[in-house]
């Protein structure tokens, strides 16, 4: 049975043709295709061109890194009048092996009145938020952006250290002392109001 | 469930507390469970005396070389020179180059725990009083670090050192010629097996006997207690949440209980 | 010597004790003592005879790959860390970095290592290197490092070899894309005998032989990609004629080829037994 097949990197698959073309974990080389990572022989017809694409795939060792329009996870570690800085931990939901250091530009915090951004209203240190990559940056750091509504902080902790409840797009709400406080909310999917509702 | 390991990442306090609510840890273990022990000896030949101590995934590798030297101002005491080596090979949290600042603090806890329990008496490592003793470099490298590497360490050393075999070395009287006869090894005569038992302090009140490297980075502090058969040798409390009394009785307690254990566990290996 | 203030010191000097053996063992270096009248080694094994593998993947918990090698007394065990981000400010890079850190414990050898990585374990770190990079897709790592990190339990010879490959089943199961797995072999060669897979006596006497006598006393350690049919590497110590290195090259390939089913019965366990754990 070929699809609980294991291959190893540098195995050959099969011939590239116009019925096989190669997909995930795999690279074509002299006609050929070969498997460039551990894990299962996976066959899938792609529905427009009616080919077979081979993949190799690996549930168990995955190696994610960010890439531009992924949606990352990130805590937010300082904070300036120009720019936010964060660690991301997860790349959509696959945890990081070590985090990577991002970045929000002022100007990337939302889609209206963006020069009227105060960032320290936006975002505070041990943050959580969610963030989409708009650039791979610099030496340093990737560049964010939560110019969206599904987009910013999901986890907000108020002064007192205690977890907030959203109150609308920009406020959210202590539960202990009441006290209001601005953060760039996201528009909560409801995946995460699924996990909200089976842990706090 | 791939939101349950985001939740794990985010909020790791929030996900152990979860967990602590229903008095278990997230493996299975219970506050005051030990993670399976596996010790191995003379699995380095090319040491003297050598070991491998896993603490359930920890795993530290004890090699001890032996050397001969000159003793200090015509004494008898040999020298005992233990290094705890936390290489990058490791953990994430460890860079290449000079030993970090927690090998830095184990090594001296290696010192201590030698020095305190009395374990090994330097007169015996002597060879010709004033001219020549043995110099043992024990070398400890941790090879898988996820918690608790004080008290695999401790069990390493005690297991190479009733391990360590010694050629015979006699210095001819006259002329001072050192000469070593390998076909001849003897033991190093060890009368006592003191064993550490760490604890840490989670949320200012919890107690967790044997942590692991997650549990460690939570912790509000620290405790390691050193038995030696039914006597308490030293109880080493670096900072951190206070602890009550009734707390430190029950840690003494649990301590004495491993102490046992783990004694067990070096005997029945070296009667093999 | 500079005394290591991060470390506890010992006595000022101190000698091995097998410095003062009145045998002196490595005396016996002729090439009649490497092999034995009944053709075998001191071993026992025949010249082109390897010695038994011991091979296991994931022995490093914290380790995103991780391996164990046992060749006959050799003993190497290696761990793979990353895609992670580069740490010291450099240029931004699409490429991503491979760096390789050789280790021998202070205990894996007769005499006494050092704690600091001398000039020996520097040049196997690069040879190292060399042997992996070619196999690595490194420009699907783009601002990444990936680091490799070597070290020797105990050494009994061909340990470069044992950590090449070691190093090339930790990279597989860490996940990381390569074309090919990595395979390494060793050699010595003394006059016209050659030693497949040298032990560290062995080695020791062809070093000793080197330079006393114009003919072959060298070892070779050649890294090979058996898929591709690719040569990543080929490093060698000592000196050669030149026939005896194509015959060297040659014979150390055929050994590779002998060791890919070892190292791609290795990964399938792995594989299978992650299925199995998390089946459970």
């Amino acid at each position: 049975m070929e699809a609980s097949r294991i291959c190893v990197p540098g195995q050959r698959l099969c011939r590239v043709d116009d019925m096989h073309v190669p997909g995930n974990g795999t690279y074509a080389s002299d006609g050929f295709i070969y498997s460039s990572i551990l894990g299962y022989w996976n066959e899938r017809v792609n529905s427009e061109s009616k080919e077979k694409v081979i993949d190799v795939l690996n549930s168990y060792a995955q190696t994610v890194i960010p890439f531009i329009n992924a949606i990352v996870t990130a805590r937010v570690t300082n904070i300036n009048p120009r720019y936010c800085k964060c660690e991301i931990l997860t790349v959509g939901d696959k945890p990081l092996s070590d985090f990577y250091r991002g970045l929000i530009k002022k100007e990337d915090v939302r889609t209206t009145e963006k020069d009227r951004v105060e960032l320290y209203k936006c975002f505070r240190p041990g943050d959580i938020i969610i963030a989409r990559v708009i650039s791979l940056g610099d030496a340093q750091s990737y560049i964010l952006s939560t110019a969206e509504n599904e987009l910013g902080v999901i986890i907000g902790m108020s002064q007192d250290g205690i977890k907030m409840v959203p109150t609308s797009w920009c406020k959210m709400q202590c539960p202990k002392t009441l006290n209001e406080e601005f953060r760039k909310v996201a528009k909560v999917q409801k995946e995460y109001i699924r996990i909200a509702e089976h842990f706090f | 469930m791939p939101l349950f390991k985001t939740f794990k990442i985010t909020q790791p306090k929030e996900y152990y507390e979860k967990f602590l609510e229903k008095d278990v840890r997230p493996d299975n273990r219970e506050l005051g469970e030990f993670r399976p022990t596996v010790l191995n000896i003379g699995c380095v030949t090319t040491a003297e005396g050598s070991s491998l101590v896993k603490l359930g995934n920890t795993s530290v590798i004890c090699g001890i070389k032996a050397e001969v030297a000159e003793p200090a101002s015509d004494g008898k005491k040999g020298y005992l020179v233990p290094n705890v080596e936390l290489p990058p090979l490791c953990s994430t949290n460890f860079k290449p180059g000079p030993p970090s600042e927690l090998a830095q603090v184990l090594s001296q806890n290696m010192v201590d725990f030698l020095t305190d329990s009395k374990c090994v008496r330097l007169e015996d490592l002597c060879i010709v009083p004033g001219k020549l003793v043995w110099s043992l470099y024990i070398d400890l490298v941790c090879l898988d670090f996820d918690g608790n590497v004080m008290d695999a360490c401790t069990l390493a050393l005690m297991a190479a050192l009733r391990n360590t075999l010694l050629p015979v070395v006699t210095v001819d009287e006259d002329s001072g010629e050192i000469t070593t006869d390998v076909s001849i090894h003897q033991k190093l005569s060890i009368s006592k097996c003191p064993v550490s038992t760490s604890f840490i302090i989670f949320d200012k009140k919890i107690l967790l006997v044997d942590p692991t490297s997650e549990e460690e980075d939570l912790a509000t502090g620290a405790l390691t207690i050193i038995t030696e058969g039914d006597n308490l040798c030293s109880i080493y409390k670096p900072g951190g949440t206070p602890l009550t009394d009734t707390q430190m009785k029950t840690c003494i307690d649990r301590a004495f209980l491993r102490g046992r254990e783990a004694e067990r566990l070096i005997e029945e290996l070296i009667d093999k | 010597m500079p005394t290591d203030t991060r470390r506890i010191t010992g006595p000022e000097t101190s000698r091995s004790p097998y410095d003062y053996c009145q045998i002196e063992i490595s005396k016996e270096e002729n090439q009649n003592e490497l092999i034995k009248s009944d053709k075998k080694r001191k071993d026992g094994r025949l010249a082109a005879q390897l010695r038994p593998i011991f091979l296991k993947a994931n022995v490093i918990s914290q380790a995103r790959g991780s391996s164990y090698i046992e060749m006959g007394q050799t003993k190497v065990i290696c761990a793979v860390y990353g895609p992670r981000e580069v740490m010291r400010r450099e240029d931004f890079s699409l490429k991503g970095q491979l760096t390789c850190d050789f280790k021998f414990t202070t205990f894996s050898c007769r005499q006494r290592r050092q704690h600091q990585q001398d000039n020996q374990e520097k040049d196997l770190s690069v040879q190292m290197l060399e042997a992996l990079e070619p196999a690595v897709c490194l420009h699907k790592y783009p601002k990444s490092q990936i680091n490799i990190y070597a070290t020797v339990l105990q050494n009994d010879g061909s340990a470069l070899s044992a950590a090449i490959m070691c190093a090339s089943v930790a990279l597989a199961t860490a996940g990381i894309e390569m074309y090919d797995l990595v395979l390494a072999s060793s050699l010595g060669v003394l006059n016209t005998v050659l030693l497949v897979d040298p032990t560290l006596q062995e080695e020791e006497n062809i070093a000793n032989e080197t330079g006393k006598s114009p003919q072959n006393a060298g070892t070779m350690t050649l890294a090979f990609l058996p898929s591709l049919n690719q040569v990543s590497a080929m490093t060698s110590d000592g000196q050669f004629l030149f026939d005896m290195i194509n015959k060297s090259m040659q014979q150390c390939i055929e050994n590779c080829q002998k060791l890919y089913p070892v190292l791609q019965q290795c990964l399938v366990e792995d594989v299978k037994e992650k299925a199995n754990l998390t089946h459970a």
